[in-house]
């Protein structure tokens, strides 16, 4: 079976300030991968390298294709919403979603909106942040891709809307699609995950199957990350 | 149910489905929920309740049915024999650690005695 | 692949129910006009139309502003970016769905000025006879309509096709060049840019003027290829536009 992503050599600077380095990452299908690192580290900026957003140096294949205009249609970001007016309904985005992607399943998003208690007459600009949230992962997970990626879902969200979605992330996920979930808070997500990716010093730092971790190491996903930080001795 | 961090989660799920069988929560023959389910129920991912099935599958404790989903086996010996594992392993735990204080077979046997005794009373 | 409808629908539709808003905010201003008018020293021959046809102008603009911003937001949004589709798509899309939405604009228009025109008594047909400027025939009258509208789209493509790329250029050179060489090539773009305006806007005042000759039926080759250039340098600013937004140009992080 192909990778779902294969990441080569990427690299990306912004303003001459280095970003990204070296950066070689494979993916295989049907994951649910924890990409951590501290804030700025560039988890966003490797997530906006695979869907195109950022252009980088280096070869990103998604389902074998190194094409950025390809990627799209394997990829779903959970995207910001920054493309509708603050006075758009939620109603009008998912109208719009679903006349653009033709992966887009309608009624799967019914079920997320029910599931995720939304109320899709609402504009966006009367959305709370973690009720905007939920329509961002409602919308990302309606569609029918190979790759999810899912910047900081968790951020700034209360415990019992972090737990929905966390459920409809594992009620949802295609068996064969893999997901990222970028974070830098990572004990509420580490049960769900198979693997975890670390930035850090502008590369991918480390590469390891979660269980291997609490096996080998016998620590906790979160002690093990903090390690890494520890160990370098740059930072505290 | 809340996951110790520190040990392998699949290794957390086998340990709670057989405590499920060996309560009789999951009855010898018994459905066990769909793998995606029992994901949602333990808030895991799917590929981690697979690993755990797989490995009880192996050990003979399940049994997969093409189609159908997966049962508890009906050998009642092997739910036994689980539980006698699972409680030997308990109590090597605790023996350990009472062995590292520094207390020797028999303080572990009085000190127990004790203890039961005391938690009967409190109880009553 | 998103296809071309799907895409024209999903942009054509906020822009329509903005044009549509400019509209009736036009219609309350040139009301509002008309009332206090009728209360102040009451409505002379000739008002309404020329009422109207003032605020038209002003709401000409304001469309032309709205649809612009519009436009240029899908540059650099996820939402439009990341559509699965190439970008020479997108831009076309976005560049003609605004085209289309501000000829809707200007048809509602035209409707103002012939309803308002009737209101007032074919006021501007008695005032055209009156001043005994040049008398068409319904052939002339045709071309010299089509030729001001033909020039009117060819301007206002190159108009957006130049707004883009100096959007283009500035939001491609942001991303790599340091914040001090950053500035100076604002203020380089920013003069391009108001050299390029006054060229087109003298262009057009020569062109406007050549139509009189048009209608003499002497320099209408003349005038064919000057709408032609106008649209070739639009076409080329379009190509650039596109090879921009597919090397260069990112969107704005989450």
């Amino acid at each position: 079976m192909t990778n779902v992503l294969a990441i080569d050599h990427v690299g990306y600077k912004h303003n001459f300030k280095t970003i990204l380095h070296d950066v070689d990452l494979t993916l295989e299908p049907g994951k649910i991968v924890g990409l951590l690192g501290e804030n700025g580290a560039g988890k966003t900026t490797l997530m906006r390298l695979i869907t195109g957003g950022a252009k980088g140096s280096g070869t990103i294949a998604v389902c074998g294709d190194t094409q950025a205009a390809h990627h799209r249609s394997h990829v779903s970001f959970t995207e910001q919403l920054r493309g509708f007016s603050a006075s758009t309904r939620v109603e009008q985005v998912a109208s719009f979603y679903r006349t653009v992607y033709a992966d887009f399943d309608g009624a799967r998003f019914e079920e997320l909106v029910t599931f995720l208690q939304i109320d899709t007459s609402l504009k966006i600009a009367a959305l709370s942040k973690g009720m905007k949230e939920k329509v961002i992962i409602a919308l990302t997970l309606a569609r029918q891709v190979n790759l999810y990626l899912l910047d900081e879902p968790f951020s700034g969200i209360d415990s019992m809307s972090r737990k929905r979605i966390i459920s409809s992330i594992l009620k949802w996920k295609p068996a064969d699609a893999t997901m990222v979930i970028s974070d830098h808070y990572v004990s509420e997500i580490a049960p769900i995950l198979d693997e975890v990716v670390i930035v850090k010093d502008q590369t991918v730092y480390a590469h390891q199957a979660a269980d291997d971790i609490r096996a080998e190491f016998g620590v906790g996903i979160e002690r093990y990350y903090e390690s890494l930080y520890e160990g370098s001795g740059q930072r505290d | 149910m809340k996951f110790d961090d520190k040990v392998p989660i699949y290794y957390q799920i086998k340990n709670y489905l057989y405590h499920e069988m060996i309560t009789g929560q999951l009855k010898p023959g018994g459905k066990l929920p769909a793998v995606r389910q029992l994901a949602v129920d333990l808030t895991v991912n799917v590929n981690t309740v697979q690993r755990a099935l797989g490995e009880m599958m192996t050990a003979g404790i399940i049994t997969s049915q093409r189609g159908k989903g997966n049962f508890v086996t009906t050998e009642t010996t092997r739910i036994t024999q689980l539980k006698e594992k699972l409680v030997m392993e308990e109590l090597e735990r605790a023996y350990e650690q009472l062995h590292a204080l520094n207390l020797t077979d028999d303080e572990i046997i009085v000190g127990l005695k004790q203890y039961i005794a005391q938690r009967g009373q409190r109880n009553d | 692949m998103t296809s071309f409808k799907a895409l024209f629908k999903v942009m054509s539709r906020g822009r329509f129910r903005l044009m549509n808003w400019v509209i009736l905010a036009e219609l309350a201003v040139i009301a509002a006009t008309l009332l206090w008018g009728f209360a102040s020293d009451g409505i002379e021959h000739g008002d309404t139309f020329w009422v109207t046809l003032a605020w038209s102008m002003v709401a000409f603009t304001v469309a032309f502003i709205l649809l612009s911003v519009r436009m240029e937001r899908v540059y650099t949004r996820d939402t439009y970016r990341l559509l699965p589709l190439g970008e020479t798509k997108l831009y076309l899309t976005d560049l003609l769905s605004s085209v289309v939405m501000f000829v809707y604009f200007g048809v509602i228009q035209c409707g103002l000025y012939l309803i308002t025109e009737a209101i007032d008594n074919r006021y501007l047909m008695t005032l055209l006879q009156a001043v005994g400027g040049p008398h068409y025939t319904t052939g002339q009258a045709f071309k010299v309509a089509t030729g001001l509208v033909a020039l009117g789209l060819a301007l206002l493509i190159l108009g957006w096709t130049t707004i883009s790329l100096v959007h283009l250029v500035i939001s491609a050179t942001n991303n790599f060049l340091p914040n001090t060489s950053r500035r100076l090539i604002n203020v380089i773009l920013y003069v391009v840019v108001i050299l390029l305006v006054i060229r087109i806007t003298g262009f057009l005042f020569h062109e406007v003027n050549n139509l009189g000759q048009l209608i003499a039926g002497g320099v209408t080759a003349q005038f064919m290829i000057n709408i032609g250039g106008a649209l070739v340098i639009a076409a080329i600013e379009a190509v650039l536009n596109i090879v921009l937004l597919k090397k260069w140009v990112e969107t704005i992080p989450n």
